[in-house]
């Protein structure tokens, strides 16, 4: 995975996950991008849990990118517990959202980093995919600090730790 | 974060700015000097808060523009608050209370509303500045909310003024999202356009072909519960909450940009941001 960025899409709509997954890969072919298709999926996903267990296919991610046009509260739920968690806290989490979105708010004041405009302009959801995949790129390399602060060095929390009960009943690993 | 869009030297009622004037005394006297001249020239009444040494420099600021403060006191139009003095009358058990604040600076400011009641007030504190200095930053966003509480009774602008270098470690969000909620405008540091300039290039210098992906980033961040500010102090943010790996060198870079920038210019103070 040397060179390679992972970047975790956390998004329930399949049509816009679709463009988004087309966008990273013309955009910005050094990112791998993970998927989740809800808070739960994210939540085993950073705790490597489940289908998720293997460190190596899925790596934790270098940045979040959590779309809040949903229905639930679950994507700021899903940001508050990862902000809380010193583990997982440090990993960058960008929200997606229409200009706005009263989420957007809530969102910063729970200690998201960035807001993505959500659009329906392919052009601009290119420029946004490209641009994520530089902030990751940035995040990773640092030519005097990779390692000393990189995400990479943090390692994961216990899956116990940090997920309800009925979620955790997989071995946690990767401390 | 709001980027600025609209002018920040609109002093209009219920305008409440912020100036992080970092050690420049210079800058500070020179702006609210300004501030303050551009509003006795408009007939509004002024009430300022201050050190000492700080009304003084104002005093000396506005016979610069060919205002006399002496004159303006004796009227009744410029009222001065030792600094150090009513904060303290401010404080009970080491923090501000309302009733304290409203009894000693409501209590001015309404006096001088009702003596002047056709006419605009421009007030200016640096109250939250001396506890910021002291290192109670909860106690100044205690007092600034207390000055937006008496906005919503009287009307009037206020300016207030912080000792805090934007290039520095203090200028992040986690430091000072209470002080950016609590007010409408962050008014552009000195030189701002050499600051936007600088930030530009060190970006550039540092980040090369990437700096253009990270700009995409933070010209979509704007804050609705933030004070308007610039795009280069906008930036800065960003970068400090965002890549503190590359932050300090970005900016220590910037800062080396303005200082050359500032030998060969002497552009600055709120009216030419």
């Amino acid at each position: 995975m040397k060179g390679r960025y992972t970047v975790l899409v956390v998004e329930q709509n399949g049509d816009y996950l679709g463009r988004i997954l087309v966008a990273f890969v013309k955009a910005s072919p050094r990112v791998c991008v993970s998927i989740a298709v809800d808070e739960a999926d994210a939540r085993r996903y950073l705790v490597a849990e489940g289908l998720h267990a293997d460190d190596d296919e899925f790596p934790l991610p270098q940045l979040v990118v959590l779309d809040l046009d949903n229905e639930s509260a679950s994507g700021l739920d899903l940001l508050a517990w990862l902000k809380r968690n010193p583990q997982l806290a440090r990993i960058p989490v960008l929200v997606l959202a229409v200009p706005g979105c009263p989420k957007i708010e809530q969102a910063f004041s729970l200690g998201a980093n960035s807001w993505l405009p959500k659009t329906d302009d392919d052009k601009a959801i290119l420029e946004m995919a490209q641009a994520v995949g530089v902030y990751a790129m940035l995040l990773q390399s640092h030519p005097e600090k990779a390692g000393a602060s990189s995400l990479s060095a943090i390692g994961r929390p216990a899956a116990c730790n940090c997920v309800n009960s009925s979620e955790s009943s997989g071995p946690s690993r990767g401390l | 974060m709001s980027s600025h869009r609209d002018s920040p030297d609109s002093h209009g009622p219920k305008v409440h700015v912020v100036e992080l004037f970092g050690d420049n005394e210079q800058l500070l006297a020179r702006n609210v000097g300004r501030y303050l001249g551009d509003g006795l020239r408009r007939g509004d009444s002024l009430l300022v808060a201050a050190t000492t040494d700080h009304a003084a420099a104002f005093c000396r600021q506005l016979e610069l523009e060919g205002l006399n403060a002496e004159t303006a006191v004796a009227a009744g139009r410029l009222v001065f608050l030792n600094a150090e003095k009513t904060l303290s009358r401010c404080m009970a058990n080491g923090q501000p209370t309302w009733e304290r604040f409203d009894d000693t600076i409501g209590t001015v400011v309404r006096d001088i509303r009702a003596k002047n009641g056709h006419t605009g007030l421009r007030a200016y504190g640096e109250l939250v500045g001396l506890l910021w200095k002291a290192g109670d930053a909860g106690a100044a966003v205690s007092l600034e909310q207390y000055w937006n509480r008496l906005m919503g009774h009287v009307e009037f602008s206020l300016y207030c003024a912080y000792p805090i270098d934007v290039f520095g470690n203090e200028f992040q969000v986690t430091t000072l999202d209470g002080i950016l909620r609590t007010h409408t405008h962050l008014l552009p540091t000195r030189w701002n356009g050499d600051l936007r300039l600088a930030m530009s290039h060190a970006m550039d210098e540092i980040l090369g072909d990437k700096a253009d992906a990270l700009r995409f980033l933070i010209k979509t961040n704007f804050r609705a519960a933030w004070a308007k500010m610039s795009d280069a102090e906008a930036t800065i943010l960003w970068l400090r909450n965002n890549l503190p790996d590359y932050s300090d060198e970005i900016l220590a870079l910037a800062r080396q940009h303005c200082e050359q920038a500032c030998l060969t210019s002497r552009a600055g103070g709120y009216k030419q941001q």
